[in-house]
């Protein structure tokens, strides 16, 4: 009896039971399974119907004509509003990712001392993120308006007659966009680059400043080069959400003037909501998730080992 | 009347032809003529107007006797109506009625007016059947029949004879086939007469000093503009930005910029296609038409690129421009002392303005767009009730009872509403105004009221508003949103498309017909 329970034990069974190994499959099936249904399921029928040129409102979803990679030749080849608003978004991207970038580092290395103050601003300073897009979309919206006190105050510092109509050039439009995107998420970078820099080891500094490295060679040479990864990974963060930019854009401009600050997000929208492409919207989706991916692989490829290291 | 003149014509002929005596001819000719004398003294006396009531308000008898029959019949005693938002005041004044004498308790969900298309065709996928009635503009009857959200009326149009095409009081031709069918078929029933036509401020038009100098800059005398040309003239003349006063009022805001565009290009004999669904406004019509909008800017008011069609009204009513294009609601708003404090009274209106053709001749189009009429939702739970419910409000009487509540913005559609107007529309129009609606709607030329029609009218306001912006080139702009056209049409379907494009081709005037080629098309 002894030996029976011996052998039992040893072979990781317990007495007339399943082995552990099956009893670790079976407690994890219930999250396997709604993995895949609300995961896996809807992301392959989305990819299915990419291919069709299904439409709710003309068939039904298995009565759907299959028509391989029409959709996404149209999309890559003669669909110029599509193309463009992906460059749109990409341009808008590298400006906000930029701003927000410099402006959040210089904030955070402002934190780094202690000024009478500092934890109010610190919270001052982080609230923006925390308001809901479509609420800053619509703030700014307001105060882009032709009377509104951003251009009351141009006209103030630099006469009447000097302030611009925001939203009926292009190029301001944008301007705009970029304005009350970065005013919105510069706080993500900030909070992320602040929490890296604290995290800084001290000798490394202490020994750079002892053998009479100044400040500024300090920072770009031993802090900078430790602070990589963390800007890569807020850069990876910040960038895949921006691919995604609706809110602010749909409630300042609808993509105008003209299409001039259509977003990726906002053409798809159009296609799926306003038109009914849902095949169509759905093979666009997947271009950009695609593009998504490798961009995410390449702002990774610098650090990628070394992510990987520091979690084994 | 008319059979009195016709045995006159008959008897003429007759004698001509010697088929009777002089005395004969006398005699007879002595009682049709007391025939007629009876026959007027009738028409005009109170029996009179009670027999012809009587036959104009027979679509609106038969509607209500369909109604009671279809209420009581209901077991869901509620109809419920998606509308767009601010047309609300044409309706609710028979709420009350429907509720009393009909038990029947009308509900109205209100949705801003760009997004009823989408509500429509969300619901054509979500089958919910919460709507009852649905109310879009002419645009949507196409992708919506197609869809299957709405029933096809023409049944019981033909059952309950709601009158549509009677030559005293039915809807107005063009419109009445542009906006209320789809390949032939009744897809809706007009309720709102949008077209576009022309304000300029009456009091601007008489003033003497004005006359004189505007005679003496530009060599003939002061008045309503009768083409393009003579409309920016009017414009560059009446400016006055030093005290807010503007040349016009007409719009380079994003969704209402195209039709600025497509009232320029149909004045000039071009339609949207040709006969084989080829893009055509990429022409130098079109890129005429561009640097014409592109030439006044300089002359309008300097909200012309965030205007709504109620921002317009209330700017036009607050004295701040000298013309502006408007729906017929907006004469309606600037007319009544309580919505146009500077403009009642001070109001000279007219038709589009004509363009030069080609050949020297001057063509007057007009644009018939947005449109709202009634549509029955074919998940609705009483649907006959639906229907009797857009029957009803939409029939001569009725709706010509409805029109003049300032609260909505239907506007003038049939006949009679123009021609014979009751005291109500001529105390809201002016018998003039209404006159010019009439002289305007029978020259209109629709909007994209086919398959797809609000991607063709979306491609084509993207791009002329990025022209408008400096962001295009008038040319680089239509041939990018005739690129998007090409598009749309291969994936809908060229054969689908072009049907229906036929289909509104052949009922246009005739003038427009033959300057834009219509004429030819099979």
């Amino acid at each position: 009896m002894a030996e029976n329970t011996m052998q039992a034990t040893a072979s990781g069974r317990p007495p007339g039971g399943l082995s552990r190994g099956a009893v670790v499959r079976l407690l994890t099936l219930p999250g396997t399974l709604v993995s895949l249904v609300v995961l896996v399921t809807p992301l392959l029928v989305a990819l299915y119907m990419s291919f069709t040129d299904w439409s709710p409102t003309r068939s039904s979803f298995f009565d759907a004509s299959f028509v391989g990679f029409d959709n996404y030749s149209e999309l890559t080849i003669y669909d110029t509003r599509f193309l463009y608003a992906v460059l749109r978004t990409l341009c808008i991207a590298a400006v906000c990712l930029g701003l927000e970038f410099v402006i959040g580092l210089g904030l955070a290395v402002l934190f780094l001392r202690e000024f009478r103050g500092k934890s109010l601003l610190f919270s001052a300073f982080l609230s923006p993120m925390m308001i809901l897009p479509v609420v800053v979309g619509y703030t700014f919206w307001m105060l882009f308006q032709s009377n509104g006190p951003i251009n009351q105050i141009v006209e103030l510092c630099f006469g009447p007659g000097s302030s611009p109509e925001w939203f009926r050039s292009a190029p301001l439009a944008v301007l705009a966009v970029v304005i009350t995107e970065v005013w919105h998420w510069t706080p993500l970078f900030f909070l992320i680059l602040l929490s890296g820099l604290n995290a800084v080891p001290e000798n490394p500094v202490r020994a750079a400043v002892i053998l009479g490295a100044s400040p500024r060679q300090v920072f770009w040479r031993v802090v900078m080069p430790m602070l990589k990864p963390v800007i890569v990974v807020a850069f990876v963060i910040r960038t895949m959400e921006i691919i995604k930019l609706f809110d602010e854009v749909y409630m300042l401009t609808r993509g105008g003037p003209g299409s001039a600050t259509e977003t990726i997000s906002l053409y798809i929208y159009k296609l799926a909501f306003n038109d009914f492409q849902l095949a169509y919207g759905a093979a666009a989706a997947f271009l950009v998730l695609l593009g998504c991916l490798l961009l995410i692989h390449l702002l990774l490829s610098p650090v990628r080992d070394q992510l990987l290291k520091g979690g084994r | 009347m008319q059979s009195n003149r016709a045995k006159i014509d008959t008897l003429c002929a007759e004698y001509d032809a010697g088929g009777m005596d002089r005395r004969s001819f006398l005699k007879k000719m002595g009682f049709l003529g007391v025939a007629a004398v009876v026959a007027n003294a009738v028409s005009l006396s109170s029996l009179g107007a009670t027999l012809a009531f009587a036959q104009i308000s027979g679509a609106e008898e038969r509607a209500w006797e369909l109604a009671k029959v279809a209420a009581a019949k209901a077991t869901k005693k509620t109809l419920t109506l998606l509308i767009p938002t601010g047309s609300i005041g044409n309706m609710t004044p028979y709420v009350d009625k429907w509720k009393n004498e009909l038990g029947i308790t009308l509900e109205f969900i209100e949705e801003p007016d760009e997004v009823v298309h989408t509500k429509g065709m969300q619901e054509a996928v979500a089958k919910t059947g919460r709507y009852d009635v649905m109310m879009p503009t002419a645009m949507s009857y196409p992708d919506w029949i197609d869809s299957g959200v709405i029933y096809d009326l023409t049944e019981w149009t033909e059952k309950y004879q709601p009158d549509l095409f009677h030559k005293e009081w039915g809807v107005v031709f063009p419109a009445s086939h542009h906006a209320q069918l789809y390949n032939g078929r009744v897809a809706g029933l007009l309720n709102d007469g949008d077209q576009i036509t022309l304000l300029c401020r009456d009091d601007y038009l008489k003033n003497p000093e004005k006359q004189k100098a505007f005679a003496d800059k530009y060599g003939y005398p002061l008045a309503v503009p009768s083409t393009w040309a003579e409309y920016y003239n009017l414009a560059e003349f009446m400016h006055d930005p030093a005290n807010k006063f503007y040349g016009s009022l007409e719009y380079r805001s994003p969704y209402y910029v195209k039709w600025m565009f497509m009232q320029r290009l149909v004045s000039k004999g071009r339609l949207y296609f040709d006969g084989d669904m080829n893009p055509t406004f990429n022409s130098e019509e079109g890129v005429a038409a561009l640097e014409d909008m592109l030439k006044m800017n300089q002359y309008l008011h300097p909200d012309a690129f965030s205007f709504t069609w109620s921002s317009n009204y209330n700017a036009f009513g607050r004295g701040e421009g000298f013309m502006n294009i408007v729906w017929p609601s907006g004469f309606k708003y600037s007319k009544a002392p309580s919505t146009g404090p500077a403009t009642t009274g001070k109001i000279a209106a007219t038709v589009m303005p004509a363009d030069t053709l080609k050949d020297g001749t001057k063509l007057y189009a007009g644009l018939f767009c947005w449109g709202y009429g009634y549509a029955v939702s074919r998940y609705s739970a009483n649907p006959e009730l639906a229907y009797a419910y857009a029957q009803w409000m939409t029939s001569p009487t009725i709706g010509a009872d409805a029109i003049p509540y300032l609260g909505g913005y239907s506007d003038p559609y049939r006949i009679n509403h123009m021609l014979k107007p009751t005291q109500r529309l001529i105390d809201t129009y002016s018998p003039e105004y209404l006159q010019t609606l009439y002289d305007n709607m029978v020259n209109t030329v629709p909007d994209f009221c086919i398959p797809g029609g609000f991607e063709y009218q979306d491609a084509l306001d993207k791009q002329v508003h990025a022209c408008m912006t400096g962001d295009k080139k008038p040319k680089e702009a239509l041939d990018d949103a005739a690129k998007a056209f090409e598009r749309i049409t291969r994936r809908i379907g060229k054969d689908k498309v072009k049907k229906s494009w036929l289909a509104l081709a052949k009922n246009l005037a005739e003038p427009i017909r033959k300057a834009s080629g219509a004429d030819k098309w099979s």
